[in-house]
């Protein structure tokens, strides 16, 4: 799996991302050296995502119910970590540096969603043995 | 004739475009317009173009004075005079408005901006406006610049002193004995001495009254006339609002958990760089944006279209100059 995040990190420009699905990580090319923003920004983003959802929720009384926020940014120094929310409680999380252009990893990203989502399916039909 | 020539760099503000005035022997080339977009502590008139100007520096030596607009949005212009026409200068000077909340940012961002240009070439930092704000000094300057491991003269100068600027450049062009400075000292003032009167109907008076400052309006008002922005809070260090486009805004709020979180992952992880900033988006929303200093926080609502960067811009351009924060921190 790791491979695929690999093609991708190549096409959106970023260095290093992972799949975590009820926080347990899937798949990921961060390196020891670069796991504690993993770690950190995944409980970020989870936290991130609950606070969005509950200001949602708050809202619904008077607006039509509108989609959720799928996607958050942390930006740490001038490091940006960005999540996509995919199904199944699973988070894409990927790592871009200072001068990557953010809007093309944005681009990309996004568009490889739907293809991401059926990985994780896939991978969780069929474990991986140990 | 021998000609020189040097490069002017800087934030919006930083006097460039006033700089070269100061010392120009000729009629500047003026592409300075009304700024339509956020105005703060700012100034009203903004370099679209670019600045030139020409100091003769005796019989056979002429300095030609180039500066780039301010702007990030002409950036095509840096890229365009450092590849042509100030391709062969001998100096780069680094104006820095000391008004500014987080001057030291500015060095870093032009340090990035123009390094390849820079190491090639004489380096000077010029600190402008800190007749207005004395801090940070010439002493907290220099420490910056020693813990970058970055060798630079640092000047304090008012770039509307005729005398301040050519100071600079003779600090820019020490390497070029044959100039005669005191001539071209004289020359300057003498010239300074006529311009402090200005004839009523000259270009200069003209200018003198363009260029005049302005009252100041709140980072929220500036926030609101961007176009894209549709909401916009301003928070103190303690997370309240100083500010808002609107009391009710839904968003509100969530500006204020994602402000807090912010703070919590910094006490959580000290060792790591502080957040900057944190944001949320989806396809057909408006997209939720924090962006957070050590002592105040800007939350934006922007339209889906405007992309991060463009958010980023400016934001980090209000929280510079706004005018609500004590000016105690020195980065
Ligand atoms: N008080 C004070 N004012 C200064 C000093 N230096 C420049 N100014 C003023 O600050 C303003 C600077 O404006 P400009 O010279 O147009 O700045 P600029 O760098 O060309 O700005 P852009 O063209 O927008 O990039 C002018 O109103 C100057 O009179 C200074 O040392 N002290
Ligand atoms: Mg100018």
């Amino acid at each position: 799996m790791s491979k695929i995040l690999r093609k991708l990190e190549g096409m959106a420009g970023t260095n290093c991302s992972a799949l975590v699905q009820n926080s347990q990580s899937l798949a990921t090319t961060f390196t020891k050296e670069e796991s504690v923003y993993l770690k950190l920004s995944l409980q970020a983003f989870t936290l991130i995502f609950k606070h969005a959802d509950k200001a949602d929720a708050e809202k619904v009384a008077t607006h039509d119910i509108a989609e959720k926020y799928d996607e958050a940014h942390l930006q740490l120094g001038q490091r940006r970590l960005i999540c996509f929310r995919l199904e199944n409680n699973t988070l894409y999380i990927s790592m871009i540096g200072q001068n990557q252009d953010v809007h093309k990893a944005q681009k990309v990203i996004r568009g490889a969603v739907n293809i991401l989502s059926k990985v994780v399916n896939a991978a969780s039909a069929h474990p991986p043995k140990v | 004739m021998k000609s020189y020539k040097v490069l002017f760099v800087g934030s919006p503000g930083s006097g460039k475009t006033t700089a070269i005035r100061t010392i120009s022997d000729v009629e500047v080339v003026d592409t300075d317009t009304k700024v339509s977009d956020s105005t703060i502590k700012r100034k009203r008139t903004t370099t679209v173009g670019m600045d030139y100007g020409k100091l003769s520096l005796g019989e056979d030596s002429v300095l030609h004075l180039y500066g780039t607009p301010g702007q990030e949005r002409f950036k095509f212009m840096w890229d365009l005079m450092v590849s042509d026409l100030a391709n062969d200068a001998s100096a780069l000077i680094l104006l820095i408005d000391n008004t500014r909340n987080y001057p030291f940012r500015d060095i870093d961002y032009y340090l990035s901006e123009f390094w390849d240009y820079i190491v090639k070439r004489h380096f000077i930092i010029a600190v402008t406006r800190s007749d207005l704000m004395a801090s940070p000094n010439e002493a907290d300057y220099q420490n910056y610049l020693k813990d970058k491991g970055i060798l630079a003269p640092i000047l304090f100068i008012d770039a509307r002193k005729s005398v301040d600027v050519l100071d600079l450049v003779v600090s820019a062009l020490n390497q070029e004995s044959d100039i005669d400075w005191a001539e071209v000292l004289h020359r300057v003032a003498m010239t300074e001495l006529k311009n402090r009167n200005p004839d009523p109907n000259s270009p200069q008076f003209e200018w003198l009254r363009k260029t005049r400052d302005v009252p100041k309006i709140s980072i929220i008002e500036a926030a609101m006339q961007v176009r894209g922005i549709s909401g916009a809070t301003h928070l103190n260090k303690e997370f309240n609002t100083i500010d808002t486009s609107q009391e009710d805004l839904e968003c509100n709020n969530l500006f204020k958990s994602l402000a807090k979180l912010a703070a919590a992952i910094k006490s959580k992880a000290p060792q790591l760089e502080p957040v900057r900033n944190i944001s949320l988006h989806a396809p057909r929303k408006d997209s939720v944006s924090v962006f957070l200093e050590q002592d105040q926080s800007l939350g934006l609502l922007t339209l889906p279209a405007l992309t991060h960067k463009q958010i980023r811009q400016q934001a980090e351009d209000l929280l510079q100059w706004s005018d609500n924060v004590e000016n105690t921190q020195k980065t």
